[in-house]
């Protein structure tokens, strides 16, 4: 991928793009005086965080922006020798879907959710007025969905989208882009909303299909590992500017831009450091927790329900300072297990001990003062805050319930502000005025003014982009050491559980299949299913480079 | 599919027991002595006060009145209207046709006029167009019904003399009515002119009627379908180069039919409502009309009885509305497996 | 600074915040705030209907009888609207009238919003027997077409404006329990009602101070909606003399009046018709313009 390639055999190219918005946004332009080529045969990934516009340029190649908000207000798109701003709609509308095709980032809406899948394939070629018999159209939408590695075909065929998991629709996607062999994918984030595993499989089957197939693939990520697992060349965009260009090799370990050199040294790196064991007091031990969902008593009619496990036989212990990850994909009951100990969601049965007392067996009133001492950060910024109530009544509600007077309380929220840094003029507002990361802090800040020994993080780094991350990690390391606290760390992404937690429990479909020291985990796993969630991780084989001393924004 | 509509079934049963109980408490709570109340100014002798207290069966316990009704419902009976002494089911099944007839006609032209409209306007969000049809249909949502009504009386029939004012059809037609549609009877008849009359007796009604349930449907339909077609799938029907027509109807409207549905079906009542005024006005003979004339006239047992049979129908259409939801959204019908 | 000192300076300056923020995104649409014109000139005569009113709304002035309005032939500057079948002045009766609509309107709202907001909120804290009870009873109520539920109940209750409040109100009950309940279930299932749930919070705390607030926005759209549903059907109870009775200058009981007359003397159920179309006009373009602002669903699928 070294040889100096001329604007000439480009299959795309973007000359001084610039696409603006609204009057009412925050910045004139989404997009501001982009070029870029794409050349056939190679990946070039668009890496930025939200908002810089990655996904802007491409929607523009497409024609499909937001008119008439969204505009391209200059620049070309040339694409086969024609300059596709400036084409009739229904000239572009030929080219959409036959030579230039697209897949998103939720599978689950991004496919019609009322027809069978059969039916949305086929109307790629109706569309297109392909010459072809309705038998030539059946077997070429088998031979796609064959290709796409989906089983049995026929069967998918006659299905409706919500009969498929986020992988096959995520396949029967890529299938529709793909149909007419066009020479252009573009992926925006496809494999965001996937679990690791099923994004390791999407990312080989697109890397696959572009080299049997020959195409130009641009792909938009925010996930350095993802551009590591599959890139061939990366630009870096911030607010609507692309900030650097060049190969994959050069951007990743030799990145020249400040802002670059920044993104990545904040990725945390797969390398889990080796740590010494923590022996202090345990604070909470779980023995043989069991949750269901559902019930298997038979109804009146005779017939049993379902019954789903959440988490079976659950064995766990965190002591004092001691972070406990508890990593698995969705549905395996990880964040399950976190609120059955908090007593948001009643066990089956089982033990948690709280410092030597079983919690769960406490009445409400019982359960009241233990309260303080387990306290929740949740994953979603935007939800996890009420947005009627000013920040200070948010973060005094649980000392106000137990019965701390209000000024005390509150001269505490502006310390709490304060050590998650955050100005103490914040308790006057409300919500919707703070970004994801400083609610976030907030949300700590909530946690922390209820005096807690035990904090249960669920996913809470998770909606984050990945700046934000690591100074949200920081903070909560740091808190944990300065207040000696026991942390369960519930993520799914282990290259941050790599980096914060002392010891680790892989779960699957609602049960731990390992247990032990991160480093020991990470090393020498043990289980297939560990094995296997560790071989998914994109860009598992990049070394993250040691950028310090270089200058970072 | 069948799990889903057996349990639904379900679900009716204990909410039509409390139909049939609203309708045999409302009897019993109103003031007074309901015998008294409704022979009005002729006070009943006192054997014929003691006949009718049993034939209603007031002398007994309040439970056993209420098995000794459902057991009479279950039987089909509905009890006697004291003003005619016909059953009162055999009165409904009379005048049913004709408000079938009025509803039908006025849903007809309600759905005609108002969902196409609701799709333009949201198409063409931000337009001309869409102000002047959300206007329009925002003054015909805000419409006192009655007084649209008399209002068309007097511009068609009174001004212009376009059409009659009252009634099905007109007098001077004489013919047997073996399915009570005005519409079909007229047309069987052979008489010449019978089909025209009728037609111009249901305009009106059925215009004055529909004009409600096509402002709710044009706004509802616009909604549903800017909410469509903000949605996902809708880029991806783009990005395979579909053509702006299919987009919008193949897939934005085949998903927005679902709260369009569920409109359609509560419009039902509304038009059942709307039937009391409508038919009133226009002297429509039908079971509007007769619930109102009922009420007036203290006909008790028509009351009781109609209360129960239309309850029965708009829930018989609210799970005709579950059964479409089904067909509309696999996602309903499919999840029971 | 006291920790009150902080608490209160603030308060204001936020909340002028959200309500211009909130009075912006009104403002944006016209028809809204057109009807609040003519809704506040209606609160005005509402009020001062004593004052401004020339005459007595039931005084009967039998030298002039169905006396056209002044600019049809005939008509005098002396009862600019003309007068009624029985010489009462129906510009009076207009103004007197439209303290029945608010009247109306206001009553049966805070019946709704009352019964209907707890009830929706029991039903969505307690899952179970007590939620499928208060759910069925609403599917009952909904079985009826409300006109016709309303008729029946003012026929037990017997014809008055008041009884007809209270059928309304009974009728639309249903729309607010359903909303409420749907609403807090979403509102519910996020996670800060969870977090206040790990403080310890009361189910009275968990359901006044958190949840509530988030179930406002659509619930005072409905109750904008229902308003004007409330003036129509009260209107139209009016029209069928199962409403307020006579001489109450209501406007619904005053086109029944002049239905006898609307070939010779349109006028008499022109003005009235027309002051009910335009007042519930008003209040369904105040409640879209409320639903714009207040709804960031259908906000975010405008731009």
């Amino acid at each position: 991928m070294s040889e100096v390639k001329s604007s000439k055999d480009a299959i795309l190219s973007i000359k001084n793009l610039s696409v603006s918005l609204p009057p009412r946004a925050d910045r004139p332009f989404a997009v501001e005086d982009v070029s870029f080529d794409v050349f056939p045969g190679e990946i070039l990934c668009i890496v930025g965080e939200s908002g810089s516009g990655k996904s802007m340029s491409s929607n523009a190649v497409m024609g499909l922006l937001p008119k008439p908000h969204v505009h391209v207000s200059s620049g070309e798109i040339i694409f086969e020798g024609k300059d596709l701003v400036s084409i009739s709609d229904s000239a572009m509308q030929e080219i959409r879907g036959s030579r230039i095709g697209m897949i998103f980032q939720e599978p689950m809406t991004a496919l019609n959710p009322v027809m069978k899948v059969r039916k949305q394939l086929q109307e790629v070629f109706e569309s297109h007025h392909l010459k072809l018999s309705k038998k030539q159209v059946k077997a070429k939408i088998i031979e796609m969905l064959d290709d796409v590695g989906l089983p049995d075909p026929e069967i998918i065929g006659e299905s409706y989208p919500f009969e498929l998991s986020g992988g096959q629709r995520q396949r029967v996607m890529i299938a529709m882009a793909l149909a007419l062999q066009p020479k252009i994918l573009i992926a925006d984030e496809p494999t965001t909303a996937l679990d690791v595993t099923t994004q390791a499989q999407i990312l080989k089957l697109v890397a696959d299909l572009q080299k049997t197939r020959d195409m130009g693939v641009i792909f938009i990520t925010h996930d350095f590992g993802v551009v590591a697992e599959i890139a061939d060349r990366v630009i870096v965009m911030r607010m609507g500017k692309i900030v650097e260009q060049g190969t994959a090799e050069q951007v990743l370990n030799r990145p020249e831009h400040p802002y670059t050199r920044k993104l990545i040294s904040t990725v945390p790196n797969m390398g889990a450091p080796k740590r010494e064991p923590v022996t202090s007091d345990v604070v909470v031990t779980v023995k043989n927790l069991f949750k269901t969902y559902g019930s298997d008593k038979k109804n009146w009619l005779g017939k049993a329900g379902r019954v789903v496990h959440a988490s079976k036989d659950i064995n766990l212990e965190i002591r004092k300072g001691e972070t406990l990850g508890l990593v698995g994909e969705s549905g395996s009951g990880k964040s399950t297990v976190g609120r059955c100990i908090i007593r948001l969601h009643d066990s089956n049965s089982g033990v948690v001990e709280f410092e030597g007392k079983d919690i769960l067996t406490l009445t409400d009133a019982e359960m009241m003062p233990v309260r303080q001492h387990i306290q929740m950060i949740f994953q979603d910024p935007y939800a996890s805050l009420n947005p009627r109530r000013k920040i200070g009544d948010i973060i005094t509600e649980g000392p106000t319930i137990h019965g701390i007077p209000k000024a005390q309380s509150w001269k505490k929220a502006e310390e709490l502000l304060d050590i998650v840094g955050l100005d103490k003029f914040a308790l006057k507002r409300y919500p919707h005025e703070f970004s994801g990361g400083q609610r976030q802090r907030i949300g700590i800040a909530r946690a922390l003014a209820m005096s807690p020994k035990l904090l249960i993080a669920d996913e809470a780094v998770s909606a984050l982009d990945v700046s934000v991350q690591a100074q949200v990690l920081e903070l909560l390391d740091e808190i944990k050491n300065k207040m000696d606290l026991a942390m369960l760390f519930v993520t799914h992404d282990l290259r941050v559980a790599a980096q914060v937690c002392d010891n680790i429990a892989v779960m699957k479909l609602g049960e731990i299949v390992e247990y032990g020291p991160t480093y020991d985990v990470f090393h020498n796993p043990q289980h297939e299913y560990t094995k296997s969630l560790l071989a998914a991780v994109p860009g598992k084989d990049w070394e993250v480079p040691d950028l310090s001393g270089q200058s970072i924004e | 599919m069948f799990s889903f509509l057996f349990r639904r079934l379900l679900v009716l049963i204990p909410t039509y027991i409390g139909i049939t109980l609203t309708a045999f408490v409302f009897i019993r709570v109103i003031p007074g002595d309901p015998i008294l109340v409704m022979s009005g100014e002729r006070s009943p002798s006192p054997e014929k006060y003691a006949e009718l207290m049993h034939a209603f069966g007031f002398d007994q316990p309040l439970y056993v009145q209420y098995f000794e009704y459902v057991k009479d419902l279950l039987q089909g009976d509905f009890g006697k209207s004291i003003v005619t002494g016909r059953p009162v089911l055999e009165e409904f099944f009379e005048l049913f046709p004709a408000t079938v007839e009025l509803a039908a006609f006025a849903l007809f032209f309600a759905l005609l006029i108002g969902i196409p409209a609701g799709i333009i306007a949201a198409v063409k969000r931000g337009t001309f167009y869409d102000h002047t049809l959300m206007t329009i249909s925002l003054t015909g949502f805000s419409m006192p019904l009655f007084w649209w009504a008399l209002l068309l009386i007097v511009f068609f029939s009174g001004y212009l003399g376009w059409t009659p004012v009252s009634g099905r059809i007109s007098a001077l037609y004489f013919f047997d009515t073996p399915t009570g549609f005005m519409l079909i009877d007229s047309w069987l008849s052979n008489e010449e002119g019978a089909f025209k009359s009728a037609v111009m007796h249901l305009i009106l009604p059925a215009v004055a009627l529909g004009t409600i349930p096509m402002a709710t449907f044009a706004r509802q339909s616009r909604s549903a379908m800017l909410e469509t077609l903000g949605e996902d799938f809708i880029k991806t029907a783009r990005a395979k180069g579909l053509s702006p027509f299919k987009v919008t109807v193949v897939h934005a409207f085949r998903n927005a039919l679902i709260p369009i549905v569920t409109v359609i079906g509560l419009s039902v009542g509304v038009l059942l409502g709307g039937a009391i005024l409508t038919e009133t006005i226009f002297s429509w003979p039908g079971i509007g009309k007769w619930m109102v004339d009922s009420i007036f006239r203290r006909d008790y047992p028509v009351v009781q009885g109609g209360l129960i049979l239309i309850a029965t129908i708009v829930i018989m259409v609210n799970l005709t509305v579950d059964v479409l939801y089904g067909i509309i959204d696999p996602r309903i019908s499919k999840k029971g497996h | 600074m006291s920790g009150e000192a902080i608490n209160n300076q603030p308060k204001q300056s936020a909340l002028m915040a959200v309500l211009a923020s909130f009075w912006f995104e009104f403002r944006q649409n016209r028809g809204a705030f057109y009807g609040l014109i003519f809704m506040s000139i209606l609160l005005i005569c509402a009020f001062l209907a004593d004052f401004i009113s020339p005459y007595s709304p039931i005084e009967q002035y039998r030298d002039a009888l169905k006396l056209p309005p002044v600019w049809v032939d005939g008509g005098t500057w002396a009862h600019i609207f003309g007068t009624d079948a029985l010489g009462r002045d129906m510009l009076s009766r207009m103004i007197y009238g439209s303290r029945f609509s608010f009247y109306i309107g206001v009553i049966v709202i805070c019946i709704c919003l009352t019964v209907g907001v707890m009830l929706g909120l029991i039903a969505a804290f307690n899952k179970g027997f007590i939620e499928n009870c208060i759910m069925r009873l609403m599917d009952i109520i909904l079985a009826f077409p409300s006109l016709l539920m309303a008729l029946a109940l003012v026929a037990i209750l017997g014809p008055s404006l008041l009884n007809a409040m209270i059928a309304i109100a009974v009728v639309y009950i249903p729309h607010f329990v359903r909303l409420t309940r749907a609403q807090a279930l979403s509102e519910l299932g996020k996670d800060y009602v969870s977090s206040s749930k790990t403080m310890g919070a009361s189910q009275a705390r968990l359901m006044f101070i958190n949840v509530l607030p988030n179930c406002m926005a659509p619930l005072i759209v409905q109750a904008t909606m229902s308003f004007s549903s409330a003036i129509l059907d009260a209107a139209a109870l009016g029209f069928l003399g199962m409403g307020a009775q006579a001489p109450t200058p209501e406007w619904g009981t005053m086109l029944a009046d002049a239905r006898q007359y609307i070939q010779s003397d349109p006028w008499m159920m022109g003005i009235p018709g027309l002051a009910i179309l335009f007042t519930v006009l008003s209040i369904n373009l105040i409640g879209d313009g409320l639903r714009d602002a207040l709804d960031p669903k259908m906000k975010t699928s405008k731009t």
